[in-house]
């Protein structure tokens, strides 16, 4: 198995994991119980009970299956989005691919959180909306990679060749541009999902049109901030699954010495 | 070894030296240490016309008004001695022994001066009157013309914009017991004792800061950075009282309310807000938030024109009203009339964390009637309700501000209320409203005041959910703090640091 495909996989896996979770817990994560707030961890509830009573595993468990969908949507998004104006760029240019490089450097030029939270704030914060604006303000990158890819692979001889005999500009790009601009895109996609976590867990916590009794990760720690000294350790469980996810999904899906993308890479 | 520990000593000695040089230093000027108060506002400007400056600078301990509203919430004469009706105007006599800090007497002119400007730069400060006309009759006494007739002169004198002042140069002075020494706008204030005070003049300066993170006001007073931190959040209580501090809580005149907004179905059907009201159990919304007092009417129980009773909790009735109103109940929980699923659009504060804390409560209690609900945060409240994006929303107001039940109402619940965002048109309250407007008599003005409560519980343009309660912490030599039931008087005269 490829570094990429081993990666994918491993994203899969992790995502289907999140999918999982949100679909069962083990307590209703909304149920209030007020006569057993801040229980202590225990068999029944493994991460305790937060402010309301409410078990904290079943929230951690519920709020994985948004960031499950939110990396699912920005991972469409940016990188269909990127890949196909920076290819249609590449391959047509002139005027026409310079307005698409412009647009993906102004894309880039404005930060990622602010355009998102103006998305968000203006369409509401939920885990596909979360994901639409996240998606929105980070295409960038992947259209100037895509860019830089297809005119580097345009250059190539055996391209160069095919174009004098008579290949089009679809056939090249369906035959030649995609198959070698992909395995690339998908490394940088696979290193932008860690990314993506803490961005979702940062509009959540800022909370600006979101709903605020869902449980995101980082609606969660928004709630919880008043109780920093007093439970800290509802502070703690959704930070760890922020971290943890993050840190996982980098490692996993981090190219290898020995992969087919890291030979590629180095040969590049 | 030994040398090694004995350095220790010798550092923690030199540095334990070095850390009492300032207070050795106040020591030999003979000044006082000032009290340090952390709080969660502080006034941005020291001008007393702008919306809440009264408030600010009366919190602070520097402004006052002619009338105040006193800790067992009755209305007292303070800078005046009394008000009379004169026909539709009133007389005002003032007390013969203020002065402002400059020692310069507050005298009727001075009041006429005041009240002028106000009446000229404060739209704030004639919300209850209409145009405000001023006149001194003599040193003492002073003339109100009013455009709107008003049937209690003290409450209306006893509002926060309304605090008395003498402009100076490019300042303001005022006769609070504090002067304003030093000030960064809504950041801090030096506080010196005014020295021409007609009460008793402060023992001791004040330096009072603004932290607005409630976690950062435990911290300050924790580690010993503020003598007096108030507004903290109730889970820190039994920690600062472990430390040895006095931790103390004050059910406040503040109400947390719950608007509704009878623009748009389900909320235009009376039925269905009777509904939403009788299926909130404010008792488990009080024990979620930490505090508070169930709420009997829109004004804080121990007043005298306050219903004794909480609002009842009785779902059973609440879900007969939604079926009466055609919202059937389906196998799968939810409610629907004509197909459609009911749902309600609720919004409340993200800036608050008892109103971060509710919102699973109230959904949850909602929830439990049938409801659809999406609970959405705001950082601000007017834009949300000048768009009218919500069927429901919560915040809390102090509902009585002058003592008097009538300027809420005004406010928030007349058709032509310029708060009125909830398109509440009852004529029968209109109708209760003038009554109260034409009538001076307490005992009568209390009953009709009872009177409008059970309107309010049948109509329901708003519910009421409980008095807010404040918590705060002080240093043991604060002990005889005395708390206002509310946040207009923080800093006062009598807070002393004792032996």
């Amino acid at each position: 198995m490829s570094g990429r495909s081993g990666g994918l996989v491993a994203l899969g896996l992790l995502l289907a994991g999140f999918a999982l979770a949100s679909a069962w817990q083990p307590h209703d994560p909304f149920a209030i119980d007020l006569a057993s707030r801040h229980a202590p961890m225990s068999l029944d509830h493994p991460m305790g009970t937060d402010h309301l009573g409410r078990d904290l595993l079943s929230r951690i468990m519920l709020g994985a299956g948004n960031t499950a969908m939110v990396i699912l949507i920005v991972a469409t998004l940016s990188f269909g989005l990127g890949s196909l104006v920076g290819v249609t760029a590449g391959l047509a240019g002139g005027v026409f691919g310079t307005v698409l490089i412009r647009s993906a450097e102004f894309v880039i030029a404005v930060p990622t959180l602010i355009l998102a939270l103006t998305i968000t704030t203006l369409f509401g914060l939920s885990a596909v909306t979360a994901g639409l604006a996240l998606g929105l303000a980070t295409w960038g990158p992947y259209a100037l990679l895509a860019h830089a890819l297809t005119l580097r692979t345009l250059g190539q001889p055996h391209v160069l060749a095919a174009r004098s005999l008579g290949v089009g500009r679809t056939g090249v790009a369906a035959r030649h541009v995609v198959p070698a601009t992909a395995d690339t895109l998908l490394t940088y996609l696979a290193s932008d999902a860690g990314r993506t976590v803490v961005s979702y867990a940062s509009l959540a916590f800022l909370g600006l049109g979101a709903e605020t009794s869902q449980p995101d990760w980082g609606a969660m720690l928004f709630e919880y901030r008043g109780y920093v000294f007093d439970a800290p350790m509802l502070l703690i469980w959704p930070g760890l699954a922020i971290t943890l996810t993050a840190l996982a999904l980098n490692l996993a899906l981090e190219p290898r010495a020995g992969s087919s993308r890291f030979l590629a890479s180095k040969e590049a | 070894m030994s040398f090694i520990v004995f350095s220790r000593r010798c550092l923690l000695a030199v540095a334990g030296a070095l850390a009492l040089l300032p207070t050795l230093a106040v020591a030999q000027d003979g000044d006082t240490m000032p009290i340090r108060v952390v709080s969660y506002f502080a006034a941005s400007t020291l001008d007393p016309h702008p919306g809440g400056s009264g408030w600010f600078l009366q919190s602070h301990g520097v402004a006052e008004t002619l009338f105040w509203v006193d800790d067992d919430l009755t209305i007292q004469p303070k800078l005046a001695t009394g008000a009379e009706p004169d026909g539709d105007a009133w007389v005002v006599s003032l007390r013969p022994d203020i002065r402002f800090s400059d020692g310069s007497p507050m005298d009727a002119e001075a009041v006429a001066t005041a009240l002028s400007s106000l009446n000229a730069l404060s739209p704030r400060a004639t919300g209850s009157t209409g145009a405000i006309t001023a006149t001194a009759i003599d040193p003492l006494r002073v003339r109100i013309e009013t455009e709107r007739p008003v049937p209690v002169m003290s409450a209306v004198l006893a509002e926060f914009p309304l605090i008395m002042f003498k402009p100076v140069d490019d300042t303001w002075i005022y006769t609070g017991p504090y002067v304003v020494a030093e000030f960064e706008p809504s950041s801090r204030l030096s506080l010196e004792p005014n020295p021409h005070y007609w009460g008793q003049v402060p023992a001791a300066p004040v330096d009072l800061r603004r932290l607005q993170d409630p976690q950062s006001r435990v911290l300050a007073i924790q580690a010993g950075e503020a003598d007096f931190s108030f507004n903290l959040p109730p889970s820190s209580l039994e920690r600062l009282a472990a430390d040895g501090l006095i931790a103390r809580s004050v059910v406040t005149t503040k109400t947390e309310m719950l608007f509704m907004n009878l623009t748009r179905p389900p909320l235009d059907d009376q039925r269905v807000r009777q509904a939403i009201a009788l299926g909130i159990d404010r008792e488990m919304l009080v024990d979620a938030v930490g505090g508070g007092l169930p709420a009997t009417s829109l004004f804080h129980p121990d007043f005298d024109f306050a219903p004794n009773e909480p609002l009842p909790y009785d779902p059973i009735r609440a879900a007969a009203l939604l079926d009466e109103a055609g919202w059937a109940l389906g196998d799968d929980g939810l409610r629907r009339r004509d197909g459609e699923v009911m749902s309600l659009l609720v919004r409340h504060t993200t800036r608050q964390p008892d109103a971060i804390t509710m919102a699973p409560v109230l959904q949850a209690q909602l929830q439990a009637l049938g409801v659809q609900v999406e609970v959405r945060g705001y950082e601000s409240t007017q834009p949300v309700l000048d768009a009218g994006e919500f069927d429901l929303i919560y915040f809390n107001s102090n509902t009585v501000p002058s003592g008097d039940g009538a300027f809420i109402l005004d406010q928030w619940l007349r058709a032509d209320g310029p708060r009125n965002h909830f398109g509440y048109d009852s004529a029968e309250f209109e109708d209760l409203m003038d009554r109260l407007g034409e009538t001076r008599e307490p005992a009568a003005r209390n009953a009709l005041l009872l009177d409008i409560s059970a309107l309010l519980e049948e109509e329901v343009p708003v519910t009421p959910l409980f008095a807010v309660e404040f918590h705060m912490a002080l240093t043991p030599q604060l002990a005889d703090y005395a708390a206002h039931p509310s946040d207009y008087f923080i800093v006062r005269p009598d807070m002393g640091l004792v032996d």
